[in-house]
């Protein structure tokens, strides 16, 4: 009987903790802090795009890159997170453009293959130089998902209750820019971004 | 006596004139509503076709879900399917009891879509003015179930 209270309380206080994380309803998580002294470049794995190229994250060293996490099965956010993405790209002053990549990362690693990914990529017309649908093992997108503050979580009913986050690396893959939330502006991230390219050296 | 009549019947006639010929001038601007309802498969607007007039402002009701109205425009990462001279739109997310309200300035038909809905489906379509047939819009990129609702449900007008 006196476990009974104990139980209760626990409970009440996993339904809390629950609670400070999820927003919008029931499938928005937070950003987690992140140590922007840190490059993803140091993940060790092999990723694997909508081509079917594989890459190292430290492929893309020595140009600004944008990160996004995503699935494709998302019938909600997703596609206005992959739209806001496209939308700081092609913020971006055209004639440095070229030079920036973007990396749209799926947590969906069982159902986003790199033929899926392909058929994401045609779908949403982003089938393009220096855009890049990305799979790789659970654990690998597990790790880049901590490095960058991102959170998900997959629900019982196969989706994804995730941080909605764009990210901006500078040349040496430590985050210089985030910005979490959707539909935000971003012409002064695009400014940044030129900002990145033009000393190097960004914070 | 009778002149006083006459005058009478002539100064009636001058201002009900002068109140239909105002009549006649004025751009009368309605406001139609489209509801979003729906999550997922469900997803709809509804009516998923609406008649208006040039001027007219449309307001999209959001009922439940995250949705979007996006004109099938290149803007969007889409193909034309507005009429030439019309900008673009699009709401950014809406969520449940959000109001959009759009205003549509020039003739034709404008298809547009729900971003996260429209592999399933969720897709409008708005007939400004005299429409007397669906222009030969192009079909590429668009999502069958899509061009499927274009096809059965927005055709008779």
């Amino acid at each position: 009987m006196k476990t009974l209270p104990f139980i209760l309380l626990t409970l009440a206080c996993a339904m809390s903790l629950n609670a400070q994380h999820l927003h919008n309803g029931d499938n928005t998580l937070s950003a987690g802090k992140v140590n922007s002294e840190h490059s993803i470049y140091h993940l060790d794995a092999q990723w694997t795009d909508h081509q079917g190229d594989t890459y190292s994250l430290r492929n893309f060293s020595g140009e600004p890159v944008i990160v996004v996490m995503f699935y494709g099965n998302c019938t909600q956010v997703c596609p206005i997170l992959i739209k806001d993405a496209w939308q700081l790209y092609s913020s971006i002053e055209k004639s440095i453009r070229d030079s920036v990549n973007v990396l749209a990362v799926t947590f969906d690693t069982k159902n986003d293959t790199p033929e899926v990914l392909r058929d994401y990529a045609e779908y949403e017309q982003l089938n393009i130089p220096n855009w890049h649908f990305m799979t790789s093992e659970s654990a690998n997108v597990r790790s880049l998902a901590m490095m960058l503050g991102v959170q998900y979580t997959k629900k019982s009913d196969g989706h994804f209750a995730h941080t909605n986050l764009v990210t901006v690396l500078d040349k040496q893959g430590r985050i210089a820019k985030r910005i979490e939330g959707l539909n935000q502006p971003m012409e002064k991230t695009a400014e940044e971004i030129k900002s990145i390219m033009a000393n190097g050296m960004q914070q | 006596m009778k002149k006083l009549l006459f005058i009478t019947l002539v100064t009636c006639l001058l201002i009900t004139s002068k109140v239909f010929a105002d009549i006649g001038n004025t751009q009368w601007v309605d406001t139609v509503t489209v509801e979003v309802k729906g999550t997922d498969i469900n997803a709809r607007f509804v009516p998923v076709v609406v008649q208006v007039q040039p001027g007219d402002v449309i307001q999209f009701v959001v009922r439940e879900g995250l949705h979007t109205v996006s004109a099938y425009h290149p803007d969007n990462r889409r193909p034309l399917r507005i009429p030439e001279t019309a900008g673009s739109f699009d709401s950014g997310l809406l969520k449940a009891d959000d109001i959009w309200f759009l205003t549509i300035e020039a003739e034709g038909v404008y298809d547009y879509f729900c971003l996260p809905h429209e592999r399933m489906g969720h897709v409008g379509r708005i007939l400004s003015g005299s429409v007397q047939s669906i222009p030969d819009y192009p079909t590429i990129r668009i999502p069958e179930a899509a061009l499927k609702k274009f096809n059965t449900e927005t055709t008779s007008f």
